[in-house]
């Protein structure tokens, strides 16, 4: 009985926030050894399903050599274009607008094991780098999270996916002109909403965040629409977009930290 | 109970639940995923007695809840409570291996609702508890290997 109370009494101190500075002092430690144990696992299995795939593993590089090639091709023609467009910006005297991102931190990331909708993820960047609730997290250009919660040293970041993410989005094959309502739905799936009947959007076009909630940056990926939900009794357009991220296969990110 | 099991039954917690939460996580995933740390409070239970396992499910609860960002406190008032509860009934009810491992799937299994905070069933979360209670006795089995080495 007596062990219950103890474990009673420090229920209470952790409900009412007095075991934090306990918690940031213990995951400062501990932390580095969850993130660590974890990266053993992924390299682990890894192996294993290299291993396993060794043909698969062949093909797939025959496939990548020949993309190395096309990329190269466009890569060549990207680089007469960049000199022309140089030229052209020198005829008309239009200065360079800096499009790098300034301010950003890497982040390893672990699962979160009690949520069971799969909707957060933990990363081992919290307070003492600079992460604060509102910072968006990238990878590849794409738009993975923001950041929810933070402690010392380590953040819950809700994906893009989830249920309670909403956020504008445009069509860029369309224009900044085409702007829908996106919201999450579970998986890698996101339901893009309040689409104008006459726009005109089509499956495969890419879709970006607008910037205009004021949630994420503008011109990051979002994914690819893969259904276009058109009902004439319905006044406005849904469409279904893919996220071109593997969330369950995620071990880094990019935290773009607000200026 | 000297220090020197006190602090092994402490490190031993500690490291369950930072494996659960990490090497465990990534074999099994999301809803596999067995809870070490009530597997190994089950197997001190089962052998070592209540004080080590009231010490495991003190100390790797409270590591546990900083792990998973839950309220402190919470897995370590639950699981203690279970070893209580346990302790309890087990000479009224729970007589022989299979009701006892009952007995701790189906607590298991209300942890992971209280924890998660939906009301849910899942098949795989079933056989995660499943998992979990197979590796507490296998734990356990251990656990009276060693002691009886220890004693020869």
């Amino acid at each position: 009985m007596r062990y219950l109370l103890i474990s009673l009494f420090l229920l209470i101190f952790g409900y009412f926030g007095l075991l934090a500075p306990l918690r940031d002092f213990v995951l400062t430690f501990v932390s580095p050894i969850q993130f660590g144990l974890r990266k053993v696992a992924i390299n682990t299995k890894d192996t294993f399903v290299f291993f396993n795939n060794v043909d698969e593993v062949r093909v797939e590089n025959l496939s990548l050599l020949e993309k190395t090639r096309e990329l190269e091709e466009k890569l060549t023609i990207l680089a007469l274009a960049e000199k022309e467009n140089d030229f052209l910006r020198d005829q008309l005297k239009i200065q360079h607008q800096s499009t790098k991102l300034e301010n950003v931190t890497i982040a390893d990331v672990i699962g979160n094991p009690n949520d069971l909708t799969q909707s957060t993820l933990f990363l081992n960047q919290g307070l003492k780098d600079g992460v604060r609730v509102g910072d968006t997290a990238v990878i590849s250009g794409a738009v993975v999270g923001t950041i929810r919660n933070t402690s010392y040293s380590r953040s819950s970041m809700e994906l893009i996916t989830s249920v309670n993410s909403s956020f504008t989005v445009y069509d860029l094959n369309s224009g900044l002109s085409i702007e829908g309502l996106a919201k999450g739905k579970h998986g890698s799936s996101i339901l893009v909403e309040r689409i104008l009947p006459s726009e005109k959007i089509e499956t495969g076009d890419t879709v970006l965040t607008s910037g205009r909630d004021g949630l994420y940056p503008q011109g990051l990926i979002v994914g690819k629409i893969t259904q276009i939900i058109s009902d004439p009794a319905q006044p406005l357009k849904k469409a279904y977009v893919e996220s071109s991220v593997d969330f369950g296969k995620l071990n880094k990110v990019l935290i773009v930290r607000e200026k | 109970m000297d220090n020197k099991r006190y602090l092994l039954v402490i490190f031993v917690s500690f490291f369950a639940a930072i494996l659960q939460t990490s090497v465990f996580y990534e074999f099994f995933g999301h809803y596999l995923n067995p809870d070490l740390l009530i597997a190994l409070v089950l197997g001190f239970m089962l052998n070592a007695g209540y004080q080590s396992a009231y010490l495991s499910a003190i100390f790797g609860g409270v590591l546990l809840d900083f792990l998973n960002a839950k309220t402190p406190g919470l897995s370590a008032f639950i699981i203690s409570l279970y070893v209580w509860v346990y302790f309890q009934v087990r000479g009224f009810y729970l007589h022989g291996v299979a009701a006892t491992a009952m007995f701790w799937v189906v607590l298991i299994y209300l942890y992971r609702i209280v924890i998660s905070g939906s009301l849910f069933f899942n098949v795989k979360v079933l056989i995660s508890c499943l998992l979990s209670v197979a590796i507490g006795y296998t734990i356990a089995y251990f656990m009276k290997r060693g002691y009886e080495k220890v004693n020869l």
